[in-house]
């Protein structure tokens, strides 16, 4: 077992193999050379980290890629398993904290799960859905948006 | 929440999305448009996207690249028109660029484009190839009409990712389709004038794309006059776009041999002595090689068999026209072009004969393309192992029989391709003499700066360190003379001139001019246009070159080598653009020169 302190301080026991799902958590132990030792994560809170353990625990026996191209084509597609996308019906707040959490931690395919379903939120919709979605204040004049529009021009049909 | 995630996780959703999702997130505010908008990483990640998916097994720049094989077994990328190939290209991210809307399915594309194929070969050749012509001639006109390109469109900064793109997606088309995975002098060959006529003006035109032109077998065996005729303009034609597109008179010049066909022999020498033989005012060299054809088939090599480059006939009615209807019957390849090989020519000697009087705009913007190193690298990778003959290999790319590429980036590869420019500088083709003098009685206008001077030295454009540097660089115009890519902001890139003169050429002969501009530099260009003669009644294209040196006042000592770009191409006045071929003009070995299309807007609109 893993103890990890949050960084609220709450300590969590974790399995070793569920803990070294994280690379970053991974390489601590083996610095230290002492699972027993307390690892601390400074830039995660307790309920983020929690929820990160909670997706390390479901994947701790995926097999972990052998390296980073190797997910290439996983990594372009958009498609979420179930069980990811029910962990993932987390508020904004939430969603982005994991988000944060799995890069910090190095949990590649976690990151990938969190930008995932991110994209999945933005794509299909108009600016304005999109700005609903993300609580994002439209601060562009008519004649700056106008201006934009004519920008993107080049990406249209002609 | 969003925008502020580190930009590194930003960037991983961004590459996730379609690019009119990207495109509708540089809407939403002002942070987003800047994320959006001037991202470049972002840019060349669709770009990367795209290239790994065509060239590599999922999508995975670390596996074998596809052969033949594989990717015969995938019809989807390879059994479709130029269009719906670039339609797939595009789709794969749901769309950059024009064909994206028009053909959702490239297999279904493809089908209609067999389906029409199947019945244009069954109609009457004779009617087909009049009603072919007929149309180009109709389509030709109507393109004129169309009056001045929108400049907005084109000249937006994203827009040269785009031409990028298009060189680099045609140059793994023609890798595989034509070069048996063999990247090589041919297909550079074709590349650019593929990308300047299929792609890059508008107003293409479906069915002649789809259009080959008959084998002979496919006729009687006595072919009337009427079809010799066509035949013979056609050839005209596509000859005419191959010797005004073909970097091979650069390249080739030791060989007096100024254009290969795609059989990989060579169509058109300066040779007097070589066997030839004639078609209107071009010397041809039959095929010598083991595919050689009967002379009375010498129609029939593949440039007018292959279905897959189809130039644009409609512009290249203008280009022949200086091939063939603008010169002194045979002298034209004599005179016009074994200057290129020796001193620039004057532009007298293109034999210009009188046409119509037309007002050359002023001010000029730019974009370009090239295959970046790292392009290179990845071509040769591709190619590797790949056993097949050249009778001309490009020395810019590793010979077909070379060991694979161990997909890590090989300094002496890139060394290769990087070349040590030269201190001669090559003839500039089209070049007035009388540049020389207009360049020091416009030394009031130059007055700032200091003329430049060939005794001198100027800077060479410093290509990127290593492959990750090139392709940091890919996407804009850092290699054409910043010295540091990663610090050149998209703003800051700039192509084109303002003509000097006080007065806006008004051109009804050959005509020199100066001009400048600035980039990250002052520079200074020097052009000349050569007005073609009327060609189908149509009058006011003039081929264009141009060479472009910076001022060398405006560098620090430090920088050594020289600076020149050369744009060879063609006017074109209805849409007042200027499309060709630019390349480095500064390596004398004319071998590891950078080049690619270029596309001239006029900044009067």
């Amino acid at each position: 077992m893993v103890k990890l302190t949050s960084s609220d301080g709450e300590s969590f026991d974790v399995e070793k193999d569920v803990a070294e799902r994280s690379v970053l958590i991974k390489n601590m132990i083996e610095d230290v050379g002492d699972a027993s030792t307390e690892i601390p994560i400074p830039n995660v809170t307790a309920n983020v980290l929690k929820k990160v353990l909670e997706w390390c625990e479901h994947h701790k026996s995926d097999p972990i890629a052998a390296n980073e191209d190797d997910t290439d084509a996983r990594k372009k597609s958009t498609d979420i398993d179930e069980w990811d996308q029910k962990f993932m019906q987390v508020d904004q707040e939430m969603l982005f904290e994991i988000i944060l959490a799995a890069n910090y931690l190095d949990i590649k395919a976690l990151l990938e799960v969190g930008c995932k379903t991110v994209a999945n939120m933005i794509k299909g919709k108009t600016p304005e859905e999109i700005r609903r979605t993300f609580n994002i204040q439209n601060d562009f004049t008519p004649e700056e948006e106008a201006q934009i529009r004519r920008e993107n021009e080049w990406a249209e049909d002609r | 929440m969003l925008l502020s995630l580190p930009d590194e996780l930003l960037l991983q959703i961004l590459v996730l999305l379609d690019l009119p999702d990207v495109i509708n997130l540089s809407l939403l505010c002002k942070d987003a448009h800047t994320l959006v908008a001037h991202n470049e990483a972002l840019w060349r990640a669709f770009l990367r996207q795209k290239f790994d998916f065509i060239v590599f097994r999922e999508s995975n720049p670390r596996s074998p690249p596809r052969s033949v094989t594989d990717l015969a077994a995938h019809q989807r990328l390879l059994s479709v028109s130029h269009e719906d190939h670039l339609a797939l290209i595009y789709n794969l991210h749901h769309g950059i660029g024009t064909s994206a809307g028009r053909s959702s399915s490239p297999t279904i594309s493809a089908a209609a484009a067999a389906a029409t194929t199947s019945s244009l070969s069954s109609s009457s050749p004779n009617r087909k190839l009049a009603s072919a012509l007929d149309e180009m001639k109709r389509r030709f006109r109507l393109f004129l009409r169309n009056g001045p390109a929108s400049r907005s469109k084109y000249a937006h900064p994203q827009y040269r990712l785009r031409m990028r793109e298009l060189v680099v997606s045609y140059s793994l088309k023609l890798l595989r389709e034509h070069e048996n995975n063999n990247f090589n002098v041919l297909a550079s060959s074709q590349l650019f004038s593929a990308i300047i006529f299929d792609q890059l003006l508008p107003g293409t035109i479906p069915a002649l794309q789809l259009e080959r032109l008959p084998s002979a077998a496919a006729y009687s065996l006595k072919p009337n006059a009427f079809f010799l005729q066509q035949r013979v303009d056609m050839l005209r034609l596509i000859f005419g776009q191959r010797l005004a597109c073909s970097p091979l008179p650069y390249d080739l010049r030791e060989m007096q041999t100024i254009a290969y066909d795609s059989s990989r022999f060579p169509l058109f020498t300066t040779d007097s002595s070589a066997s030839t033989n004639r078609a209107g005012a071009l010397s041809i060299v039959r095929n010598p090689g083991p595919r050689r054809l009967p002379d009375s088939a010498w129609a029939d090599i593949d440039i007018l068999c292959d279905s897959t480059v189809v130039p644009r006939f409609d512009v290249l009615l203008a280009i022949i026209n200086f091939f063939v209807y603008n010169s002194d019957g045979n002298s034209m390849l004599r005179e016009g072009f074994l200057p290129f090989f020796n001193t620039p020519p004057d532009a007298a000697d293109f034999n210009f004969k009188g046409g119509d009087t037309f007002d050359f705009p002023r001010d000029w913007t730019g974009i370009y393309g090239y295959l970046a190193f790292w392009d290179f690298d990845l071509l040769r990778r591709a190619s590797a192992g790949a056993s097949h003959f050249s009778a001309v290999a490009d020395t810019r790319f590793t010979p077909a029989t070379a060991a694979p590429h161990s997909g890590s980036a090989d300094e002496s590869e890139v060394n290769q391709v990087q070349g040590t420019p030269g201190t001669n500088l090559p003839p500039t083709p089209y070049l007035h003499p009388s540049i020389a003098a207009a360049s020091s009685s416009s030394s009031s206008v130059l007055s700032s700066t200091e003329p430049p001077s060939s005794s001198q030295t100027l800077p060479q454009a410093q290509w990127p360190g290593s492959l990750l540097a090139s392709v940091e660089n890919a996407g804009n115009s850092a290699p054409r003379g910043a010295r540091d890519p990663a610090t050149v902001k998209l703003q800051d890139q700039f192509d084109g001139f303002q003509v000097m003169e006080t007065d806006v050429p008004s051109i009804h002969g050959p005509v020199s001019f100066i001009g400048r501009g600035r980039d990250r530099f002052d520079y200074v260009t020097y052009a000349t246009l050569a007005p073609f003669d009327p060609c189908y009644g149509l009058s006011g294209f003039a081929r264009f070159g141009m060479r472009k040196e910076y001022v060398r006042s405006e560098y620090s000592a430090e920088e050594e080598d020289e600076v020149v770009w050369e744009y060879n191409g063609v006017y074109i006045p209805g849409p007042k653009i200027i499309v060709g071929r630019w390349r480095d003009g500064s390596d004398i070995s004319q071998t590891n020169a950078v080049e690619g299309p270029f596309m001239f807007f006029a900044d009067e609109l």
